[in-house]
């Protein structure tokens, strides 16, 4: 079956399994950022934007997904323009291995969208589907208050 | 992906016992049993709504649980409750997934959902099957999916208006915050010239589904809301149940940490209405 997908931004038709997961589909387009971890919705390496709201892409069919916006991390800056998230991340050390980076930027950015000055309490809410098994978690979180600052200096 | 309540109606039909309704699905991706033929998905079928009616709150069954922590009307019910109870469900992104009608339907020992329900007396509304409306306490008597019939479809779930001097409250008792709950209680008390007027209490993951306690309900009924009342109250509701072993703690451990958490789960809607009472 075809799909209609925003991905991104940009529009795409992709041709999908009934039963295929939404990771499964945009892993084969290309959208390596994406990470498979626990498959059962756990570890939030998955996660990605659904209409602006964090979800898991291991547990969602793609088929349910039609005429929806997608955004995964490669949606949120370059190598030489980094989303103020990104560079928050690597300022403050939040990441190790970088595997759950993507995720955790994603849910970060959920929040953002809905609450632009997050206190402590909310970035750990925001934060209560993605685990990290190298860094721990404060930096993380100071990751995330630097950039809800460097976001609302530029607005 | 039907588009509407009466094409998902149409398609469970045709699919003669072989179709499955899902919500939001969470379970399916990674657990879909082999009988499955096909799956109708209800997210485009008009069922995300939350209205306030003349009886109470309507929730349709595909509205997302992290929707409803949203929602004005809900932040707003019984002293916040359902947020107290849905944000104990899951993770946020789990959260925009799963729906209200999937946990109520579905329920597994843990859920908290249906305890805070049977507190509340919520009535559940659906089509296509023998009867229209159901009142928790019927629909959690056994698996909601047996109680509605397979040919039935949840359409939405109403909570009831709230009384004056009403308030609620839910309590997940569990190891870590995201770990399935070892035990759930919701507590819905309203109050009347300082006294307990009416009560429904309701514990979770004790017995495989979720039950009332009458024995501490007609314990507070008529009478002073005072420490003591509520103490012997909850140790009252406390001993009617027969707990389920569980891997996870001792056996004989529920039934001793139940009576210290169901007295504070009610101390905490009792507060709550007081202080409705004096605004």
């Amino acid at each position: 079956m075809i799909v209609n997908l925003n991905i991104n931004n940009q529009e795409r038709q992709v041709e999908i399994k009934p039963a295929e997961r939404l990771i499964d589909v945009l892993r084969r387009e290309g959208f390596f950022s994406v990470k498979e971890g626990c498959r059962k919705g756990n570890c939030g390496a998955c996660v990605v934007l659904l209409d602006g709201s964090p979800v898991n892409s291991c547990l969602i069919f793609a088929a349910r997904c039609e005429g929806r916006r997608i955004e995964t991390a490669e949606s949120l800056g370059s190598t030489e323009n980094l989303h103020p998230l990104q560079k928050a991340f690597l300022d403050e050390g939040a990441i190790q291995c970088g595997y759950c980076t993507p995720g955790m930027l994603l849910s970060a950015k959920g929040l953002l969208n809905e609450n632009p000055h997050p206190a402590e309490d909310d970035i750990k809410k925001a934060l209560d589907g993605n685990l990290c098994r190298c860094t721990g978690y404060v930096k993380i979180i100071k990751a995330v208050q630097k950039a809800a600052e460097a976001i609302g200096k530029t607005r | 992906m039907p588009a509407s309540l009466d094409a998902a109606r149409r398609h469970l039909k045709a699919g003669n016992g072989g179709y499955v309704l899902i919500g939001g699905g969470t379970g399916f991706t990674f657990s879909a049993p082999k009988y499955i033929r096909g799956i109708i998905d209800l997210s485009k079928a008009g069922l995300d709504y939350i209205t306030n009616a003349g009886d109470g709150i309507h929730i349709g069954a595909a509205a997302p649980l992290g929707t409803l922590l949203k929602n004005p009307l809900l932040k707003k019910y019984c002293g916040g409750v359902i947020g107290e109870s849905v944000l104990t469900i899951a993770t946020t992104p789990l959260r925009n997934l799963i729906t209200v009608g999937g946990n109520a339907v579905q329920v597994f020992i843990w859920s908290s959902l249906p305890v805070l329900f049977l507190a509340l007396d919520a009535q559940f509304v659906t089509i296509g099957g023998r009867r229209r409306i159901f009142k928790a306490d019927e629909f959690f008597k056994s698996q909601p999916r047996r109680q509605m019939g397979e040919e039935a479809i949840l359409k939405e779930i109403i909570l009831p208006r709230q009384k004056p001097s009403s308030a609620a409250a839910f309590l997940k008792f569990s190891k870590t915050e995201t770990d399935f709950a070892l035990l759930n209680i919701a507590v819905y008390v309203s109050i009347a010239r300082n006294k307990c007027h009416e009560t429904r209490i309701a514990l979770g993951a004790a017995t495989p589904l979720p039950i009332r306690l009458t024995a501490a309900e007609e314990a507070l009924k008529g009478e002073v809301l005072t420490e003591d009342n509520i103490a012997l109250a909850a140790g009252a509701g406390a001993d009617m149940v027969n707990y389920l072993k569980d891997m996870r703690v001792l056996d004989g451990y529920k039934k001793q940490a139940a009576p210290a958490l169901i007295r504070r789960c009610i101390q905490m809607a009792v507060e709550r209405a007081k202080a409705k009472s004096k605004a």
